[in-house]
Order: structure tokens, then C-alpha cells, then sequence
């Protein structure tokens, strides 16, 4: 006795039916369609030695440079990685710190050296600057009174731009301003290498500028 | 997941050069040949597996742990399966092409746990992989999983990123343009 599934419908499930994928109704529903229908039956034998040959399929093996290449490729970029984050990290705090001590100890070593006084140093190097390009004029023999009023308002501009790197420069020296300047520097660096997303911190510059 | 398996995944995750091993060990096969199945080539199937195997040691962090770990490495291979078979825009190889598949590196591993099977592959079964190699890459994928590495419905949608309705047509098509095709050969 048929059910009132249909041969397409019953063909549709076959395949879920062999898997065990279907609603016990359905599946029930579907045994009784096969029982009385040849055809689906057939069909069903079919399916079932596909299956059995689909299984047995061969496979390929992986090529024996798989493992290699695929440990080589993850493990030499985190090495790298870190010695290049720890180079970078030394090389930056080394720096940071020589920038810092020969800010503090500038004034002293120029004294010991009968230098001029720091502050004076960027008025003097724009000077003789200045004296080197009208010297270098004169040596052309060019018309230096035609360059003149040129010249002059050069030397107006760097003497109004003199100023600024002297206040700054007599600022850092005062010890508040100049600690001030120096922690909030190391702090900055330091924050910004530690929060940036990396899966390791350790080593990091922000561990070094810490550090210190 | 088994807890042999989930403790291999947090050595991983500690770069334990080892644990790396193990673990391609423990999948390339079923990585290479999921792959040899969607690209029908033996060398794409290869770079698919190598590349699967970097990405996911190096994304290993944002792996949940809560689901399965297998599902989510295949899912990466057959995306990157289909990435590059989008590149080339390759078509399916037809049986011809077969026989001159395998290049150096590669050799057919024991098809099943018959004791006394070991490799045996007849005209018979050429022929079958034949008409199995012409169904179209997606449906190949489908059968893999669902045969070889024995995924429920659930786990090929997953995999491949379709709906449950569209895995369980594309097995019952696969399976019968399989027998169509039997039939015309006088075979079953």
C-alpha cells in the first residue's frame, strides 16, 4: 500500500533519510512509501552503494614541506618582531635619556669649555650664517649695497625669530619646567607604546621608557 | 571539544613550536584534501592548506572555544578555496584530466580501515572518482565533509557558510546525478 508521499518527494528525502537527518514522522512516512514502491526502493538501493563508495573515496596526503613551511612562516615573524621591538626600544630610551641629560648639563659643559652660554648658541650660528652669505657675496663681487636693504630685513626677521629658542631654551632650564617637561615626555612615550594593540607587551618601548 | 584538543589550542596560542606541529599533524590531511576537492588540483590544494594553516595559527586568539574547532578551520580552507578559484576562475576538472593530478610530494593515503584494503584503487574506482570530480566544486566540498570527515547537516552549513536547506538539496543532487550517471554507464 502506498502513502500519500510521492515518488519525487520520497526521492528528495532519500538522501537525509540515509543520513539519519529526518523528522521521525517523516522518516516513518517514508519507509512505508518505499515498502510499497519499487522504484523508490531501487532508488534507495542506489543511493545506499553511492554512499558506501563515497566513503571509500581516496584521499591525497599532505606534502611533506607542509609542516615546515607553515611553523617557519608563524614562528619567524614574532621573533623577528620582538627583536626588533627590543632593538628599537633600547636605541629610543638611549636617546631619550642622552637628549634629556645633555639639556640638563649643557649650560655646565659649555662653561667648562669657555663656550658661550647655550641660550646665546642659535643667535650665534644664525649670524654667522648671515655673515658667511655677505662674505660669500663680497667674494663674487657683487653689489652688496644692491643687496643691502635685503640683507637688512633678513637680520630684522632672524632677530625678531631669536627670541623664541632663547625663551625656550632659558625655560627648560629653570629645574620645575625642565623636570616637568622631561616626566610628562617619558609618560606620553611611554602611554602611547603601552596602550597600542600589540599581543605582547613585554619588551615594548613603553616598558623601557618606564623603566627609566 | 575534547579536552586533548583544547589544551593543544592553548599551547598554540603560548607559541609553543611543538603544539604548532601537532597540530598540522593532526589536520593537514583532511585540510589538503577538502582543499584538492573544492580546486581539483593537487598544487592549489597545497597553497589553500599552507596558507589555512598560517592564518589560522596566527588568528588562533580570536578562535571561540565554545564551538567546534575543525568547523571553524575548514570554514577558513574553503573560504580560501574559494578565494582562489575566484582568482583564477577555474572550472571543475573534467575525468580526462585525471591520472596526471598527483605531482611530487603526494601520494594516496589508505582509503579506508579495511585491514587488508590498503591502497586499491581499480578501474572501477577511478571511474567513480571520475564522475565524482565532475559534480561541481561546491557539491565535491559537500560530499567530503559529509563522508570523509562525517560533518552533520548542521556542521557543512557552518563550514560553508550556506543554509541547512541548501546542504541537504545539494547532497540529494549530488547523490543522484551520481546514479544517473552510473546508470548511463551500465554501473551501479
Amino acid at each position: 500500500m502506498r502513502t500519500n508521499l510521492t515518488c519525487e518527494a520520497c526521492e528528495r528525502e532519500l538522501s537525509a533519510y540515509l543520513h539519519g537527518a529526518l523528522h521521525p514522522a517523516v522518516a516513518g512516512a517514508l519507509e512505508s512509501h518505499v515498502d510499497a514502491c519499487r522504484r523508490c526502493r531501487l532508488t534507495l538501493a542506489a543511493y545506499r552503494a553511492i554512499a558506501e563508495r563515497l566513503a571509500e573515496l581516496p584521499e591525497i596526503s599532505a606534502p611533506a614541506w607542509l609542516e615546515s613551511r607553515v611553523v617557519g612562516a608563524v614562528s619567524v615573524r614574532p621573533r623577528l618582531r620582538r627583536i626588533w621591538s627590543g632593538g628599537l626600544a633600547a636605541a629610543a630610551a638611549l636617546s631619550f635619556a642622552g637628549t634629556i641629560g645633555l639639556i640638563a648639563w649643557l649650560p655646565r659643559i659649555a662653561h667648562d669649555w669657555g663656550l658661550p652660554d647655550p641660550t646665546l648658541w642659535p643667535v650665534a650660528v644664525l649670524r654667522a650664517s648671515l655673515d658667511g652669505i655677505i662674505a660669500f657675496a663680497k667674494r663674487l663681487a657683487l653689489d652688496v649695497t644692491f643687496y643691502e636693504p635685503i640683507a637688512r630685513q633678513i637680520w630684522a626677521s632672524i632677530r625678531a625669530l631669536e627670541a623664541l629658542p632663547r625663551a625656550a631654551l632659558l625655560t627648560l632650564r629653570t629645574p620645575e619646567v625642565g623636570g616637568a617637561v622631561a616626566i610628562g615626555l617619558t609618560l606620553g612615550v611611554a602611554l602611547f607604546f603601552a596602550l597600542r594593540p600589540s599581543r605582547t607587551h613585554q619588551g615594548g618601548i613603553g616598558h623601557a621608557c618606564l623603566s627609566l | 571539544m575534547e579536552t586533548e584538543e583544547r589544551d593543544l589550542i592553548r599551547r598554540c596560542l603560548t607559541r609553543d613550536e611543538r603544539a604548532y606541529r601537532e597540530l598540522i599533524r593532526r589536520y593537514q590531511t583532511a585540510v589538503v584534501n577538502l582543499a584538492w576537492r573544492m580546486t581539483g588540483n593537487v598544487e592549489d590544494a597545497a597553497e589553500v592548506s599552507q596558507e589555512t594553516f598560517i592564518r589560522v595559527l596566527r588568528s588562533l586568539s580570536t578562535y571561540d572555544p565554545e564551538r567546534p574547532f575543525r568547523t571553524w578551520l575548514f570554514k577558513i580552507a574553503s573560504n580560501l578555496a574559494l578565494d582562489l578559484l575566484r582568482r583564477r576562475k577555474r572550472r571543475p576538472i573534467a575525468i580526462e584530466d585525471l591520472g596526471d593530478e598527483e605531482g611530487p610530494g603526494f601520494e594516496p593515503v589508505d582509503p579506508g580501515p579495511g585491514p587488508d584494503e590498503g591502497l586499491r584503487i581499480d578501474r572501477a574506482d577511478a571511474r567513480f572518482e571520475g564522475l565524482v570530480r565532475e559534480l561541481p566544486e561546491s557539491y565535491q566540498a559537500i560530499l567530503f565533509l559529509r563522508y570523509k570527515q562525517e560533518f552533520s547537516y548542521e556542521e557543512i552549513a557552518e563550514t560553508l557558510g550556506i543554509p541547512l536547506g541548501t546542504v541537504k538539496v545539494r547532497l540529494h543532487r549530488a547523490h543522484e546525478t551520481l546514479r544517473r550517471k552510473l546508470l548511463a554507464r551500465g554501473t551501479t
